[in-house]
């Protein structure tokens, strides 16, 4: 690069104009640095200032204001699946363990091996071995018409007299069963023996043709009924699948659009025995909460617009002065507010523990009164996610005061519970309670908790 | 006068803020182009001044140093209120006439309406006396687009000049 006449460049640089700033500069930097000074004595103060040791018992009163262990267990994700696991698996484990065979099962069972004969056999071995029988002819010939491989319980004191005898009677479905607590006249089969005592409605017998042995619960076949043993008690379980409405009281949150009721869908399960009976179940609800909030924000707006003259240009031959000037504009940080709505996306499971006792035990109509807890778990509580577009703002404050639902809660449970069956499996219910929750519906919030009334109806099944 | 600042006595740090006020106030005026702008970063500068003026250690002049800051401090308000770039340019050899008949008000008007790179450095090096090694240092730029972009600024100054001359 070749520069010509480089003076004329270095001689119009030094006569630029040199410029003053405002007058008012020297006040800010005094300003500045008094500031500075001051922040700087603060500082070495601050340093100065003798030093307090904390109360030993700080800690102490510190760790017992924090949530105790077991309660962010129930609060987490965790702890409220093994929650759920372990009342499941009590609930099968239970079933399992009240319907499993007593031991004296396999025992009888090997005990009395029964030979396969037809009922006609039965009937002429009975007559060919004479048997001092004290059963009617007429009551032998109903168990003849018995079914194939079907064991007939007939009272001992019908049967024949086995105490005195030698020779073994060879029926494969007549178990004569005592009546009268003696054990030695129960015998059946060609290898009787002498059998313990069984409690109620325990196994007595067994025939080896891989049909097991039941009682005899038909309601509608009336012809062998006092020769077959009756259910003497056995615990039933029952299963039930509800639609559940809930009336909430006194649930209103300033600034909330709460839902006053809900419907919700669940199952029961039951384990019952005499009058008495064990109540659990899953119930699922979801529905939805809304609210308002503000929040604070700054936004860069454009307060006024101005011409700057950025330069003027006098003609001396006209006296002329044309100003060449560029519109400005001057923006602030100008503090707004703005409303929106929060939208809760609640999702809870419900788990009730009750005890019931039948008031009114009819073979179609039960009535029983129930009460119990019931606990609620949060297993979503989705909530607003703040969507801001507005450009060149930022949020200075988000006022959201709003509640939100607790993550565990408990009910106290009282009501009736009505049964309809119109078969001996099959069945109606209704189910009225009233529920007091135990802690605050909402956190944080310091007021008690709401009740509700609560309606089941749902259809239930005995096995 | 340094002790008297390092003190933080008041009256010896106005009259250094006296001596130089003018002087950097025109540097940051012309690096940035704005009055409001000079006007702050003249403050910011000599807050910055008085506040490190303890690790002033008489390398170079006291002057030379109260410079160094502003101009420092005017680059980096610069690079945050614009995108600090420079177009690309490579210098052909072409001969640069200055005209005869401008004056000093012409070549800052001019100055002050190149791009803010190029005039930066053009002020840098023409006007406050910098190497392109310590210029190229400051702006974080090598000193091959220095040299091209002081080049590109007295090329873009000519014709600016021509025009303001013709007038």
């Amino acid at each position: 690069m070749i520069e010509k006449n480089r003076n004329i460049l270095s001689n119009a640089l030094k006569d630029m104009p040199v410029r003053s700033p405002k007058a008012t500069n020297w006040d800010h930097i005094s300003n500045d640095l008094d500031q500075i000074e001051t922040s700087a004595f603060i500082s070495e103060t601050k340093s100065k200032l003798p030093k307090h040791k904390a109360p030993e018992d700080a800690w102490a009163n510190i760790a017992s204001g924090l949530a105790s262990p077991a309660s962010s267990f129930f609060n987490s994700l965790t702890g409220r699946l093994i929650t759920a696991s372990v009342l499941l698996g009590g609930i099968i484990g239970a079933y399992f363990l009240f319907t499993s065979p007593s031991p004296l099962h396999n025992e009888i069972e090997e005990q009395i091996p029964v030979p396969e004969v037809s009922v006609h056999d039965q009937a002429k071995e009975v007559q060919q071995h004479e048997i001092n029988a004290k059963v009617e002819v007429s009551e032998l010939s109903q168990a003849n018409d018995a079914p194939q491989n079907e064991i007939i319980f007939i009272p001992a004191s019908n049967g024949p007299d086995l105490t005195q005898n030698t020779q073994e009677p060879r029926f494969n479905n007549i178990v004569y069963f005592n009546d009268d607590n003696s054990n030695t006249r129960i015998k059946s089969g060609e290898k009787l023996n002498k059998l313990e005592p069984v409690p109620p409605g325990q196994l007595t017998a067994s025939a080896k043709n891989n049909k097991k042995p039941r009682y005899y619960t038909s309601r509608s076949d009336k012809s062998y009924s006092n020769y077959y043993m009756q259910d003497p008690g056995k615990p039933k379980f029952k299963f039930g699948i509800f639609y559940s409405y809930k009336q909430f009281q006194d649930i209103d949150q300033e600034g909330m659009d709460i839902p006053q009721h809900l419907s919700s869908f669940g199952i029961d399960l039951y384990y019952e025995t005499h009058k008495w009976f064990f109540k659990t179940g899953l119930e699922y609800l979801s529905w939805e909460e809304k609210g308002n909030y503000t929040f604070d924000y700054d936004q860069n707006q454009m307060i006024y617009q101005y011409n700057y003259v950025d330069s003027v240009l006098v003609n001396t031959g006209n006296d002329q002065i044309t100003y060449y000037t560029s519109e400005k504009q001057v923006f602030d940080s100008i503090p707004l507010q703005k409303s929106d709505q929060v939208i809760y996306n609640y999702k809870i499971l419900q788990i009730p523990i009750l005890i019931g006792y039948k008031l009114v035990d009819h073979s179609k109509f039960n009535l029983a009164i129930i009460g119990g807890i019931g606990c609620d778990l949060r297993v979503s509580g989705k909530q607003f996610t703040p969507v801001f577009n507005e450009e060149s703002s930022t949020i200075t404050d988000i006022n959201n005061s709003l509640e939100y639902r607790s993550n565990i809660n408990w009910r106290l449970i009282g009501g009736v519970e009505i049964d309809y069956l119109f078969t001996n499996k099959w069945g109606l219910y209704a189910e009225p309670t009233y529920q007091q929750y135990m802690k605050p519906l909402y956190v944080p919030n310091t007021s008690k908790g709401v009740g509700l009334f609560s309606i089941k109806v749902g259809i239930k099944y005995s096995f | 006068m340094v002790a008297g600042c390092r003190k933080n006595n008041r009256k010896i740090q106005k009259l250094l803020y006296d001596r130089y006020c003018d002087a950097m106030f025109t540097i940051a005026y012309r690096i940035i182009n704005d009055y409001d702008n000079a006007n702050d970063i003249l403050q910011e500068a000599f807050i910055q001044i008085f506040r490190d003026i303890k690790k002033f250690r008489g390398d170079s002049t006291l002057g030379a140093w109260i410079k160094t800051i502003v101009v420092r401090t005017a680059i980096r308000k610069l690079k945050k209120e614009n995108t600090f770039t420079q177009p690309g340019f490579h210098p052909n050899g072409e001969t640069i006439s200055w005209p005869e008949e401008m004056t000093g008000d012409d070549l800052e008007k001019a100055i002050l309406s190149l791009a803010d790179g190029c005039r930066t450095i053009f002020l840098l090096i023409e006007v406050e006396g910098y190497k392109h090694k310590e210029v190229a240092e400051m702006l974080n730029i090598s000193v091959g687009t220095s040299k091209s972009q002081l080049h590109y600024a007295k090329k873009q100054l000519q014709v600016l000049l021509k025009d303001f001359i013709e007038r």
